[in-house]
């Protein structure tokens, strides 16, 4: 392409000399003034800032194009050929203008370079930073489960002693037939700790986790019985502390049953957990190599997904983004960023927007599989920031990054 | 007379210069045709580019001479065609340019915002931390309590 402009380029000021320098042997007339094309050209030629060009790659030879292109305007015009003046001033300042804007491409290169040099130095640190933050949340998570076995070993034997009193207790109701205004106040008392405790199974769940259901459904029957018979049979104490007090212990039992599941269910639901799950899962089903870990999420590299130039999916990667739809429909707290690449290969531009594309198809593959598109970022680099050096079609790839809300 | 014989071998010189110039100007209606297709679906690309607000006039001055360029090829005015097409070619190679410069600047910018999304998350992180420690030390001693 370069070489056809350079030889038309070639063409264009031959033809120009050449109808310059014959038309000047043919004609001797005074020239006519400068068209406003030619003093617009000249004008940008004298620019200070137009000498810089010159020490531009690239924007030099269209510089010097503008130059020539000014030179033979001239010489037309000198020969009375306005129009054609007129138009070697339009492709003058079209090359000037073209020269100016490679300048501004070299300038934005040197910009990005300083960005990625600058994201290179600062990423190891980020990793470091992250690293300690986990550390230490590891080892809070540690302490946690120590606290919380040191409780449990303290509730087991508050609740030893609990039941020494109970038995002392009982053995003394069941001596006791009289139904005196004394026997009442322990039915009540008692029945007010069966509430303590139903409300203490209640806190963890115990009627919700299939374990501890049925026990603590049977405590609530006991209770209610016991509660009947109060009423029916006021003087039947002895009986009804019985009910209470097994009422008592089956909703005891329900809540230490319950209490682990729950604990460890809470413990699951944990951001921390949650993330180190997901890392986990997705280190699991895309390979160690191909995941990176984010700051609260995970980095998932889908590499070799495209066909290459196109935004259409190679054939046989349906398996490896139905994983991905089933990552993120579990995890539904984590947003989804999806970076599109392409290789190095074809036209900057139209890689850039076959990149765009490439992540706009995943995003809707995954709001077909039921993702919600609220959660969803999509972004296109273009053939910028190559991770595969030994395959090519490897970069025809997206990135998706699971990063956790904080919510 | 050997003054005037070198102006007139210099004279035939650019004559033959000119005509070869003006053959690869001088292209047929049907090929002027096929260049003004192949010209507007290369400025439609453009067009549908990501940073084409950062042309738009030059685009549409762009499509301007494409249809003079047209009705000019509808009069028979070849020449006039040429000098057309040859505006369109430059003013394409200045837009594909300006396209390149805003696509490599919105580059420059996503990845300045990385860097700085990258400062925030450590500064960020760095206060996560210390609220870890704290809370370290918290549960640190409420071990201990309740071991005791």
């Amino acid at each position: 392409m370069s070489g056809s402009l350079k030889n038309r380029f070639g063409k264009i000021i031959a033809l120009g000399a050449a109808g310059a320098a014959s038309m000047m042997l043919a004609t001797g007339c005074s020239p006519s003034p400068k068209s406003d094309e030619l003093v617009e050209l000249e004008r940008m030629l004298q620019d200070p800032a137009a000498q810089e060009l010159r020490e531009i790659p690239n924007a030099a030879r269209y510089h010097q194009e503008a130059r020539q292109l000014r030179r033979v305007a001239e010489e037309a015009r000198e020969e009375r050929r306005d129009e054609l003046s007129r138009e070697y001033a339009i492709l003058g300042t079209l090359r000037y203008r073209t020269a100016v804007a490679v300048a501004s491409q070299f300038e934005a290169a040197e910009r990005l370079k300083a960005a990625n040099a600058k994201i290179e130095e600062v990423n190891p640190e980020l990793r470091a930073t992250n690293e300690s933050r986990n550390a230490l949340a590891r080892d809070i998570q540690q302490l946690d489960s120590d606290i919380r076995a040191a409780v449990r070993e303290q509730e087991a034997r508050r609740r030893a002693d609990a039941s020494r009193r109970e038995s002392t207790f009982e053995a003394a109701q069941a001596a006791s037939t009289d139904t005196t205004s004394e026997n009442l106040q322990q039915v009540n008392a008692r029945i007010e700790a069966a509430e303590a405790a139903r409300a203490a199974a209640l806190e963890y769940k115990a009627d919700a986790y299939e374990r501890s259901r049925a026990v603590f459904n049977r405590a609530e029957s006991q209770l209610s019985n016991a509660r009947s018979l109060l009423q029916s049979q006021p003087g039947a104490a002895g009986t009804i502390l019985q009910q209470v007090n097994f009422a008592v212990q089956l909703f005891e039992e329900a809540e230490s049953t319950a209490r682990p599941i729950h604990e460890e269910m809470v413990e699951k639901m944990r951001p921390e957990n949650r993330i180190s799950v997901l890392r986990q899962k997705a280190r699991d089903n895309f390979g160690g190599p191909y995941t990176e870990e984010e700051y609260q999420g995970i980095r998932i590299v889908m590499a070799r997904m495209f066909v290459p130039q196109e935004a259409n999916f190679r054939p046989n990667t349906d398996a490896m983004l139905d994983v991905l739809a089933r990552l993120t429909n579990e995890y539904e707290e984590f947003s989804i960023q999806i970076e599109g690449y392409t290789q190095r290969r074809g036209n900057v531009t139209e890689n850039l927007a076959t990149s765009q594309l490439r992540a706009h198809r995943v995003r809707d593959f995954l709001v077909e599989r039921g993702v919600d598109a609220s959660r969803i970022s999509t972004e296109g680099f273009g053939q910028e920031r190559v991770r595969f050096s030994d395959d090519a079609e490897n970069n025809d790839r997206v990135e998706i990054i699971l990063r956790h809300s904080g919510n | 007379m050997r003054a005037v014989g070198q102006k007139m071998l210099w004279v035939a010189v650019l004559a033959a210069v000119t005509l070869v110039a003006q053959l690869g100007f001088a292209n047929n209606p049907e090929r002027s045709r096929q260049q003004i297709g192949e010209f507007r679906a290369q400025l439609e690309e453009l067009e549908s580019s990501d940073r084409k607000e950062v042309a738009t006039r030059d685009v549409e001055m762009i499509e301007g001479w494409l249809q003079e360029a047209e009705v000019l090829l509808a009069n028979g005015q070849q020449e006039a065609v040429t000098m057309r097409m040859r505006r369109v070619e430059y003013g394409l190679d200045m837009v594909r340019a300006l396209v390149q410069a805003g696509n490599i600047d919105a580059s420059a910018e996503s990845q300045e915002e990385r860097y700085h999304q990258a400062r925030a998350e450590i500064e960020e992180l760095q206060s996560e931390i210390s609220a870890l420690e704290r809370r370290k030390a918290e549960l640190q001693e409420e071990l201990n309590r309740v071991s005791r």
